[in-house]
């Protein structure tokens, strides 16, 4: 029964995990911490660092992950067909619509730009939930609704969260800074290493 | 147009051996690869077009475009379409399980002492570390997708009504996202530059 579950709760994972596994992210810890409760915030995001720092695709590492820590061995291969279900038939039917003779490129562009905006908000709301497990955030309105400035909001996470939100910042700087030639992978491991020190 | 030479003469000869050959390519790109589905494309490009030649350049980013209208690990994606379109059914399961194979191993290795310490302040160090550079990852993500991906004022606007809904208001992010992609399809606003 919790295999089943889990199959259907990971099939809906599924089903919005375009943009790849930064968009898969804010699902599965939606799914599985805020809605169903099967793990806390900070056990999802562990997973999902540890997901990162695995070889192979790393929505299929967290979903694996996930599902271990939830139901062992089964558990894991239950999440992973659920979440990739759904690949599997559109799969198919992308190549039958759109490389077979006669093929709508035109359809294939509409998609696609129409999948943009959802993408990018997806990837954003991973980047929440993330922040959430690790950075903590009093309740913005008893802030905001009374003077209508975000400034000591700002300064309270701050006054909160110092070196963590340093940490996370440093690591946004050097993914800007070296792009796409620093393998995510690696840096993570090497800021695994700097929490060693640190925490 | 008929499809170019290289993947028809694969239709034809054996399929079985081609498929299995396939998963071995995957799965070693998918054991040997960290950093996730975008870093695991070039090594399949060096596999499937310049080793192999079982696709030309221009099959390839054909069957990776097809691959990005498809929900999931790009890493999967890409496989399957390339599976199905060279072999079939056949190509399709070696093509995912391929990929997929080395990730449940890897996770069945680590998983259990991962449980086993979860108490240990040393580990709990370690992922806490990790995890604060995984914000800054997908942070990096998010800003390089929007940059690549938003180009129109209505793009953004729709992007951020998105996130105030799930965020302020709670709603499911898949229902927020089937609508947000909905709504940006049927009206079909030029998001993009290309």
């Amino acid at each position: 029964m919790l295999l089943l579950k889990l199959y259907i709760i990971f099939l809906r994972i599924g089903v919005g995990g375009f943009g790849g596994g930064a968009g898969c992210f804010g699902l599965i810890s939606h799914e599985l911490a805020t809605v169903h409760g099967y793990l806390t915030q900070v056990q999802a995001g562990d997973l999902i660092a540890t997901a990162t720092m695995l070889p192979g695709p790393v929505a299929v590492n967290a979903a694996a992950l996930s599902g271990f820590a939830i139901a062992g061995l089964p558990g894991a291969v239950a999440a992973i067909l659920g979440m990739l279900t759904p690949l599997i038939i559109l799969a198919a039917v992308a190549v039958r619509l759109l490389l077979g003779p006669g093929s709508g490129k035109g359809l294939v562009n509409r998609i696609h730009h129409g999948l943009r905006p959802g993408i990018v908000a997806l990837v954003a709301y991973s980047v929440y939930v993330l922040a959430k497990g690790r950075i903590s955030m009093p309740q913005p309105m008893a802030h905001i609704g009374l003077d209508g400035t975000i400034l000591p909001y700002a300064a309270d996470i701050i006054a909160r969260n110092g070196v963590r939100l340093i940490i996370a910042a440093a690591a946004l700087c050097v993914f800007l800074w070296k792009g796409e030639k620093l393998n995510p992978a690696l840096a993570i491991l090497a800021f695994g290493a700097i929490g060693l020190l640190i925490f | 147009m008929s499809e170019p030479a290289a993947i028809v003469s694969l239709r034809q000869s054996a399929r079985l051996r081609y498929s299995l050959a396939f998963f071995a390519t995957q799965f070693k790109v998918g054991l040997l690869t960290l950093g996730g589905g975008v870093a695991m494309i070039p090594f399949f490009r060096r596999e499937i077009v310049a080793r192999h030649q079982w696709a030309t350049e221009e099959q390839f980013l054909e069957t990776l475009t097809t691959a990005l209208a498809v929900p999931g690990p790009l890493a999967v994606s890409f496989s399957t379409v390339f599976g199905w379109r060279t072999a079939g059914l056949p190509g399709a399961i070696a093509g995912f399980l391929g990929v997929v194979t080395p990730s449940i191993a890897l996770v069945a290795i680590v998983a259990m002492p991962l449980q086993a310490h979860r108490n240990n302040p040393l580990l709990a160090a370690f992922l806490q570390g990790a995890g604060l550079g995984v914000v800054g990852l997908v942070t990096y993500t998010a800003l390089l997708l929007g940059r690549r991906l938003l180009s129109g004022a209505p793009a953004m606007l729709l992007s951020v009504a998105m996130l105030v809904a799930i965020i302020g208001f709670s709603v499911h992010p898949l229902i927020a996202f089937l609508c947000t992609c909905v709504i940006a399809t049927v009206f079909d606003v030029r998001f993009s530059k290309n």
